[in-house]
């Protein structure tokens, strides 16, 4: 499952990806700015990432819209955004 | 098709329509055609909004959830939320359901679908 997580709703977004062993989680607008202790893939959206110049931990990849659509489209999402 | 639908309430009560407009929908998704399984999830600065001592009225909250506990909807508080604001379980009303951080995401990783407010 797909976890879109954004800032305000980061503590029960990643709190309910962290029970899920297929998750997979993609940070997108402020959430670029989280560090989740998570044993999971996770991605943050790289345009939000650019602009507000964040410099992401080794452990996070960058993910263009694009892709992120074609993720969205290709499994179940629980959005917090 | 009955579904399991979760409604977050995350924003605090007051200067606001977070609260009874999630109350809204929750209780039209409990009460339509399919009648689904509803259970309104206050988490986050929502915690705030499931004590006793809220002013419902004010809140134009005592309708919905009426019609919501008729459907047979549930309201359930987050003790994660609870304990990083200093909310004690003696503060809730008597018709929301303490329950755990791991059941609440539980809840809310399970259910078929989840609307936040």
């Amino acid at each position: 499952m797909l976890y879109l997580i954004d800032e305000p709703m980061a503590d029960i977004g990643l709190r309910t990806a962290a029970g899920d062993p297929d998750a997979r989680v993609v940070l997108i607008q402020d959430g670029v700015f989280l560090s989740p202790d998570l044993d999971a893939e996770v991605y943050a959206v790289e345009k939000d990432v650019d602009v507000r110049g964040v410099d992401l931990p080794d452990e996070v990849e960058r993910i263009s819209y694009d892709a992120l659509v074609d993720l969205i489209v290709e499994q179940e999402v629980k959005n917090f955004v | 098709m009955k579904r399991d639908v979760v409604v977050l309430l995350t924003k605090a009560p007051y200067g606001r329509v977070h609260v009874p407009e999630g109350l809204r929908a929750a209780r039209g998704v409990a009460a339509g055609f399919d009648q689904h399984d509803v259970t309104v999830v206050f988490t986050g600065d929502g915690a705030y909004a499931a004590r006793a001592s809220v002013d419902r009225e004010a809140l134009n909250m005592p309708g919905h959830v009426a019609d919501l506990r008729e459907q047979g909807g549930e309201m359930v508080v987050d003790a994660a939320a609870m304990a990083e604001r200093d909310v004690s379980p003696g503060e809730i009303a008597d018709d929301v359901t303490v329950r755990s951080g791991d059941e609440v995401s539980t809840l809310v990783r399970d259910a078929d679908c989840t609307l936040d407010f």
